[in-house]
This record gives C-alpha cells, sequence and structure tokens, in this order.
C-alpha cells in the first residue's frame, strides 16, 4: 500500500479514525431492551427442555406400563393352553364327594408327574392352580363338606387344630357349620386348651 | 497514571465479563462514537448503520466471555462492528462482484498531490457495496487481500480488481469535486 500521505487513501483513513459521529437516537435503551429479551429467550428455551424432559419422562413410563400390561397376557397364554385341562380337572373335581374320586385325582396326580419334563410346567400349573381353586369351593359350600365328612370313613378323616380357623371366624363374626356339627357330632373329644382353643383328639384306630 | 488507566481498562473488562450493567454503559459510551464512525464507512444510512451498532453492542456484551485478553479489547469489539456491517451489506443487498482487470494494470497508480480538503464519507458513499467494502477493510482495517478474501467468500484476484477499481472510482470523485470547487473559487 502505499504509504505517502498525500494520497486518497491515506486521507480517507485519516478522516475516518480521527472522527466520531454521535447516534441519533438512543440506541442504548434498545441495545438494553435486546439484552432483556435475549435472556428471557434463554429462559424459555430452557423451560421448552423441561417441557420436553417432562413429555419423555411420561412417554417412557406409559410405555413400561403398555408393555408390561402386554406381558401378563402373554403369561397367561400358558394357562389357556391348559384350559381344557382344567375344564377336565373341574368337571371331575365337581364330583368330589366320594373318596374314590380323590384318589383317581392323586393317582392323576402321580401320573401328570411322571410326564417329561417338557410338560411338566405346562403340567404342573393347572394341577397347582386346581387346587388353588378347589379350596375355596370346599370351604363355601358347607353342604358337601358336610356330606363329604359323613361319607369319608374316620381313619382317613385328619384332625385339625381350629385355632386358625377360629380366628378367622372371630373376625367374620361366622361360625362354619361344618364344625359345628362335626363339634355336635364329637362332644366327647373336644377339650379345652390353655390358650383357650377347643382341640378335638380322635383316636383313628378306633371304628 | 498509564498503570492507573491499564488497571481501570482491566477492571472494566472484568465487570464487562461478569455482565455489569453499569460496565456496559460505560463502555457503549466510551465507545458508541467510534464505533458508529466505524459502521458508517460501511453503510451510507445512517439509521442502518445505528441498527448494525445495536447488533454489534448486544454480541459484544453477549460473547464477551470469548475474548481470551489476546490483544486489544477495543480492537476484538471494532471487528464485531465490522462484521456486523459486512453481515448486514451481505444479507440486505445484492453485491455484484466484478470481472477480473489483468495483472498489469494492477500497478500504483500515480498519485497526484492531494491539495484540497474533502470529505471522505461524500466519497465512500458514493462507490459501489463491493468497492467499498474491500476498499475500507484493506485501507481502513489493514486486512490483507487473502483475509479479504476468506470474510467476503471471493478470491484474492477479485479482492485486488475490487480495490483497483475503488481507488480508480474514488480518484474520478474526488478530481471532479475538485474541480467543481475550483470553478466555484473561480
Amino acid at each position: 500500500m502505499n504509504t505517502s500521505k498525500n494520497n486518497i487513501e491515506y486521507q480517507i483513513k485519516k478522516q475516518i479514525q480521527e472522527r466520531e459521529i454521535a447516534p441519533s437516537r438512543d440506541l442504548w435503551s434498545e441495545i438494553e431492551s435486546q439484552s432483556q429479551n435475549g435472556n428471557t429467550a434463554q429462559t424459555k428455551r430452557v423451560n421448552w427442555f423441561l417441557v420436553a424432559a417432562c413429555l419423555v419422562l411420561t412417554l417412557s413410563l406409559g410405555a413400561v406400563l403398555f408393555f408390561d400390561q402386554d406381558s401378563k397376557p402373554n403369561v397367561q397364554v400358558a394357562d389357556t393352553y391348559n384350559k381344557e385341562v382344567l375344564k377336565e380337572n373341574s368337571a371331575k373335581t365337581d364330583k368330589i364327594n366320594s373318596p374314590e374320586i380323590i384318589l383317581q385325582n392323586q393317582e392323576k396326580y402321580v401320573e401328570l408327574k411322571n410326564i417329561p419334563s417338557q410338560l411338566k410346567p405346562t403340567t404342573e400349573t393347572p394341577e397347582t392352580t386346581a387346587e388353588k381353586k378347589e379350596l375355596p369351593i370346599i370351604k363355601e359350600n358347607s353342604k358337601e363338606i358336610a356330606a363329604q365328612i359323613s361319607q369319608i370313613p374316620a381313619e382317613k378323616i385328619l384332625a385339625k387344630a381350629d385355632s386358625v380357623q377360629t380366628q378367622q371366624v372371630k373376625k367374620k363374626r361366622y361360625v362354619d357349620p361344618s364344625t359345628l356339627l362335626f363339634s355336635v357330632e364329637h362332644k366327647e373329644v373336644i377339650e379345652k386348651t390353655k390358650g383357650g382353643s377347643n382341640v378335638a383328639t380322635i383316636d383313628l384306630n378306633t371304628k | 497514571m498509564k498503570l492507573l488507566f491499564n488497571n481501570k481498562k482491566e477492571d472494566l473488562l472484568s465487570r464487562l465479563k461478569k455482565q455489569d450493567p453499569a460496565a456496559q454503559r460505560i463502555f457503549y459510551d466510551q465507545s458508541v462514537k467510534k464505533f458508529l464512525s466505524v459502521a458508517k464507512s460501511y453503510i451510507s444510512d445512517i439509521y442502518q448503520a445505528e441498527d448494525c451498532l445495536i447488533k454489534a453492542f448486544c454480541k459484544i456484551f453477549k460473547h464477551i466471555e470469548s475474548f481470551r485478553g489476546e490483544g486489544n479489547f477495543e480492537g476484538w469489539a471494532r471487528k464485531i462492528v465490522v462484521n456486523e456491517c459486512l453481515n448486514f451489506i451481505k444479507s440486505h443487498k445484492t453485491v455484484f462482484y466484478l470481472d477480473d482487470v489483468h495483472a498489469s494494470v494492477l500497478e500504483e497508480i500515480h498519485e497526484e498531490q492531494i491539495v484540497f480538503d474533502f470529505n471522505a464519507q461524500e466519497l465512500l458513499d458514493q462507490l459501489p457495496d463491493a468497492y467499498r467494502m474491500v476498499f475500507n477493510l484493506y485501507v481502513i482495517e489493514e486486512y490483507s487481500h487473502q483475509e479479504i478474501a476468506d470474510k467476503l467468500n471471493i478470491s484474492t484476484a477479485v479482492s485486488k480488481t475490487q480495490l483497483f477499481r475503488a481507488k480508480e472510482k474514488l480518484r474520478k470523485i474526488y478530481f471532479q469535486q475538485q474541480k467543481k470547487l475550483k470553478n466555484e473559487h473561480l
């Protein structure tokens, strides 16, 4: 570049570097307002990030719950597969009034146990579920139980402590007719313990 | 005295980095007139130049953390003002860069002695945007042709051509003004 002090470029540079131009309007207020807007925009961005994070969380939770619900029926598919067996079992358990049927069931249970290991989980589950389902039915149908007790020989009757049942009875304020019948029939056998519970001692050898 | 002045500058810079509004106001008051002069050399319209300056100040205050203390802070801020003006011209105006001039022509033109005073802004205002940008970057900001080429996304040859044409145009305008002034004196 020509550094001669008399050329046009040098004169222009000198003039521009030395001059000062006062603004025609209040620039400071505009700078302040723009910088404040920038700050608020930043906070808005942060809020949007929070909203987005919340959405992601809720969606992920929803997805987890949804897939959990989906997975439960999948497990039940195994049950539905065994429903045929269950139906058969339930049809037979309806007739559980005689010791012969119980024996038959026991035999079947033994048979099922002997099935190869691949089928075991499928065969065991209905059995257990059937047992679970059978228990409340027996308890609730007091007439059947009474009949069952009368039909089952005394050798096979297993006397159990009534403490748990009585506690349940106390809670429910309800007397099980089967126990009532039993207590009436075997008055002599029932004894009171120190704890206040009634215990029946039956000699299974005597007829 | 010099030490005190330097300390004051450092103090102002540290306060600016903390986004202290009072420090920002002090810096604005100190530099607004100089920076407006720079902006006006690129953009002839004063309102547009002021708009660019507002944006430039906002950028300076926002990105002050990126100034690492290498060199002069005012020089760093001045670069932001220049860049803002260039961005404004690029976005608001269509800039035409004319064809290359043969290298042999790009030799220093013999300068005639400048006798009369003249208004530099009047001369610059009559230059096309492409000429003015290259002329200002080369002559006032003292950028090299390579730096200008990088900044304006042009080749160095085009940068040299624009400078040559800008100088030629300025000379023409200047001598026309001188003629007018001579005629007025007579």
